[in-house]
């Protein structure tokens, strides 16, 4: 293939956001379609660098391309939609029915969204399966934030003089853990960014809400010895943010335009937050409110940001050979 | 009205109307319709890929991966027995609009 197709079939790939074996069949099929048309130029006596950049420049810009085609395969289907929502609607109805106290069913549920992600992956990942994969990571990143308060104890000790809460070997085992599980969450966040950035920050929404409650359950006796008549006051309003997530995740997946989808998100995400946090906190000055509608934006943004850089990453090594 | 705008209207019904006589590939259906239509038809290739996408998403095409007579992988389309179906509908609508079409633009002298 000349470079110039090479560099063309390159900018069309990394702005093809849809599965891996679908832009594979796009890709092979223009390639094809250009090397004809290509050829069908040269019978007519161009040389071959001209030939091949006029049989690109009938395919039009890539970007459009993109857009077309991602117009069609993007859209998911209605039994898509709904299995996506469904883990938003089963957290909100831990909060709605009062169950998030019993662990039973919050391990059911986080246990049921393991399995049905690490089965939807190993099946190819199927675009509904990213919000199960935002509750599947909920354990994990739990265990970690609470790894790090444990071990920030230590160190607190330590400078203080004070011997450490517990043995050397548990803040040894932490910090293998919290490695572990960076390194997880990068690698899954590199492969779903590979995808689309957009199912990342999908997979990801429900973190900054599950953060304002979480901080919300530590100031009012944590999970064990909590308040229960103030904190299941707020059962509602936290079933009514969840069900919000599972509108905007429906929306973001229904809408063929991903313009609209990003300000679906950008719009939708903020202002969930901001809810959220003023429904627990209650004053917008709120440290917590501030730390969590942050979170939220770059809940949003993050992925974004590491598209960009693999994007330009990937862009350096092409340029390099 | 552009001719631009006359074939955006009507490329479904051009591609299952060639599609409905044999299989082909994106490229060798650019090439025929130009060709059909001695070279009234010139499809910007940019909308003939996702209009087959689109066509076959809907059920209305089938594509597979055949060699062609080069001995080239090729993606060829076939139209679906839901194709054929809503051809034969968007056929009798054209035979309609462009009788009524024609009656107002070229009317017969009185």
């Amino acid at each position: 293939m000349r470079p110039e197709a090479r560099g063309y079939l390159r900018d069309l790939a990394r702005r093809l956001k849809l599965d891996p074996a679908r832009k594979q069949e796009i890709l092979q099929e223009l390639e094809g379609h250009v090397e004809d048309r290509a050829q069908a130029f040269q019978d007519r006596g161009f040389d071959p660098d001209e030939a091949m950049h006029r049989s690109l420049e009938l395919l039009g810009q890539p970007r459009h391309l993109a857009r077309q085609y991602y117009a069609i395969h993007g859209l998911a289907s209605w039994g898509d939609v709904i299995i996506s929502i469904l883990p938003h609607l089963l957290f909100a109805a831990l909060f709605a029915l009062h169950l998030w106290s019993v662990s039973f069913w919050v391990a059911l549920f986080l246990i049921s969204a393991a399995v049905i992600t690490v089965t939807a992956w190993r099946r190819g990942q199927p675009v509904w399966s990213y919000p199960w994969l935002g509750y599947c990571l909920v354990a994990p990143v739990v265990g970690w934030a609470l790894a790090l308060r444990t071990m920030s104890n230590g160190i607190w000790s330590v400078l203080n003089g004070e011997p450490l809460p517990y043995m050397f070997l548990a803040y040894a085992g932490m910090l293998v853990y919290m490695v572990l599980v960076l390194a997880l969450l990068w690698g899954i966040l590199r492969r779903v960014v590979q995808r689309d950035w957009l199912y990342a920050s999908l997979a990801a929404l429900p973190f900054p809400f599950l953060t304002a409650w979480l901080i919300y359950l530590g100031e009012h006796g944590g999970y064990f010895n909590y308040d229960a008549g103030r904190l299941l006051e707020m059962d509602g309003a936290t079933a009514l943010l969840y069900i919000g997530l599972a509108i905007t995740t429906g929306a973001v997946y229904r809408l063929t335009q991903r313009a609209f989808r990003v300000a679906v998100l950008a719009l939708a995400t903020p202002l969930l937050a901001l809810m959220g946090a003023l429904s627990y906190q209650g004053s917008i000055l709120s440290g917590s409110v501030f730390l969590v509608l942050t979170l939220g934006i770059a809940i949003l943004a993050l992925p974004a940001y590491i598209d960009a850089r693999l994007s330009h990453g990937h862009e350096g090594e092409h340029r390099a050979v | 009205m552009s001719r631009r705008e006359l074939l955006k209207g009507s490329t479904e019904t051009l591609l299952l109307s060639l599609l409905s006589e044999e299989a082909m590939y994106g490229y060798r259906i650019a090439r025929e319709m130009e060709r059909r239509s001695n070279g009234y038809f010139a499809f910007k290739e940019g909308t003939l890929y996702p209009a087959l996408h689109r066509l076959e998403r809907v059920g209305m095409l089938q594509g597979s991966w055949h060699e062609n007579a080069a001995g080239q992988l090729r993606r060829y389309y076939a139209i679906t027995r839901e194709g054929r179906e809503a051809l034969a509908a968007m056929q009798a609508e054209w035979r309609r609009f462009s009788h009524a079409v024609n009656l107002v633009v070229e009317p017969e002298p009185s």
